[in-house]
């Protein structure tokens, strides 16, 4: 398992280079700027553009034998999904970690003139990342194994467009179950819980039939 | 006798396609190189794949070291090596990387084997992979398939495209690891030259089916072909003829003891028979 980690850390590395420092540049640039609107976004793209370089790698080791080789390699099939999932939650925190020091560096320096709900308003930003980039991989991983690394760049696509779906259609929901009104810190709170539940829910969904589907693979 | 590699009656079909695995049945002796002969698409890249589960097969038996392997079993994969033709490893990454990832894989990876392997393959340790001639990337294959001590070593097609420099390095390399009565290597190829050189069983496939199994020592020293005359063909006992080829003049008939088919007949030209005719003998020719 640790190997595989390995394997898929240097996978994205090459990539990672040219990603971080893209997003240096533009976190830098917020900070200088403050601007609220580059803030929203940075911190929100963070990490789904980090985590999309742990799906696309895989397109990279389709290039070689390795998949296959992957198989007979002391590993079960089901480690070798896991350690993609593990690769994915670590870009995914990574991202997270990055927005969160750029974003707090911007309130420190320009102060908060962002946030109408203070603390709060800054936590739905950066998990709302986390969770868009995890759901990213959610969709992304199964798709994978099913139609194979050839159509990586329209799994992309589906995995972006899914998990803004998604994340589109809880909002809706808490929308629709606080009736539009202002919410209150411990509806916030519980509606943030439950939205982590669902997508850790979906995590293990997506992770079993992950495996499902590559236990069946012929390579 | 032990076994490194046992099949019995292994059979593989695929949806949509007319090739199947016909009962492949073969052992490995411990200790001893298998030679595994057959032409593009006869099923020796299936029959490596179902023994090493990329690919899964209908029925049949297959062990490796005495034990049916399956995806739990990691401890026998700890056993085996392997080297498929091409690119084996991912272009971004380097030989040290490499090393890295399967020192987090193997349990006994043996980082100064491999580091040994990569000075005396003359491999550069930081290049990337995608850099590498294609003999470069055979080398490192084959250096990360000994060092993590395997008893078993599988190629597929591991010299196919490779100059005879290289090939013969790689069959050196190949000698030495066989040394050790515990070691065994399975060595699919078409260069039936470099299984001359190494192997002590060669095994035919042609059309998913197993056609013959023997010692290499038996194929090369005691099989024949009778290049008969169209009179001289009548008199060769249907027992004696394994296949028998029609040329323009002349009917070419495999025997598996050209001695004793010397002393029975006289008159025919007897020749003795490399491992490529006798593959395009069974291939081509006909049984009676």
């Amino acid at each position: 398992m640790n190997g595989l980690i390995k394997n898929n850390f240097y996978g994205v590395l090459g990539n990672m280079k040219i990603v971080s420092a893209f997003l240096l540049v533009l976190g830098i640039l917020q900070v200088v700027t403050g601007e609220a609107t580059i803030l929203s976004i940075f911190t929100l793209m963070a990490a789904p553009i980090i985590s999309i370089l742990a799906i696309s790698s895989m397109r990279k080791e389709g290039a070689s034998k390795w998949t296959k080789y992957k198989l007979t390699l002391p590993v079960r099939r089901r480690h070798i999904v896991k350690s993609q999932y593990v690769s994915h939650l670590l870009c995914s925190s990574a991202g997270v970690v990055f927005a969160t020091i750029f974003m707090a560096l911007t309130v420190l320096i320009h102060g908060n003139i962002y946030f109408y709900y203070g603390f709060r308003d800054a936590v739905t930003l950066v998990l709302g990342g986390w969770v868009l980039s995890v759901l990213m991989g959610e969709i992304a991983y199964p798709l994978y194994y099913l139609w194979g690394e050839e159509k990586t760049e329209l799994i992309l696509v589906l995995s972006v467009i899914g998990a803004i779906c998604i994340i589109f259609c809880i909002s809706l929901g808490v929308n629709f179950l606080t009736r539009n009104e202002g919410v209150s810190d411990a509806v916030y709170y519980i509606s943030l819980i439950l939205i982590l539940i669902i997508t850790a829910i979906a995590e293990i969904c997506s992770y079993v039939l992950t495996v499902r589907i590559f236990e069946s693979k012929e390579y | 006798m032990n076994y490194a590699l046992k099949l019995n009656n292994v059979t593989k079909t695929y949806k949509g396609s007319d090739f199947s695995l016909n009962k492949v049945s073969f052992a490995l002796p411990s200790g001893s190189v298998m030679g595994f002969v057959g032409e593009n698409g006869a099923g020796k890249t299936t029959t490596i794949g179902c023994i090493l589960r990329t690919l899964f097969k209908d029925s049949g038996t297959i062990e490796i070291l005495g034990t049916e392997m399956t995806d739990d079993n990691v401890e026998i994969r700890e056993n085996i090596g392997v080297v498929y033709d091409g690119d084996n490893f991912p272009g971004y990454l380097s030989a040290e990387q490499l090393s890295n990832i399967m020192s987090g894989i193997f349990k006994h990876w043996d980082d100064t084997l491999f580091q040994n392997y990569i000075k005396s393959f003359r491999l550069s340790k930081k290049q990337k992979i995608k850099t590498y001639s294609k003999g470069m990337t055979m080398k490192l294959a084959l250096a990360v398939a000994l060092s993590h001590h395997p008893k078993l070593l599988i190629l597929d097609e591991a010299t196919s495209g490779l100059d005879p420099v290289m090939r013969d390095e790689i069959l050196d390399v190949l000698l030495e690891f066989v040394g050790d009565e515990e070691h065994s290597i399975l060595l699919s190829s078409h260069i039936t030259s470099d299984l001359e050189k190494i192997a002590d069983y060669i095994t035919f496939i042609h059309n998913g089916k197993i056609i013959l199994t023997e010692t290499k020592d038996n194929l090369i020293y005691n099989y024949g072909i009778l290049r008969c005359k169209e009179k001289q063909v009548e008199l060769i006992e249907p027992e004696d003829i394994i296949v028998y080829r029609k040329r323009d003049y002349q009917t070419d008939i495999l025997v598996s003891n050209m001695n004793i088919a010397e002393r029975k007949y006289p008159g025919v030209v007897i020749d003795h028979v490399t491992i490529d005719e006798i593959m395009l003998m069974l291939v081509k020719g006909n049984e009676i």
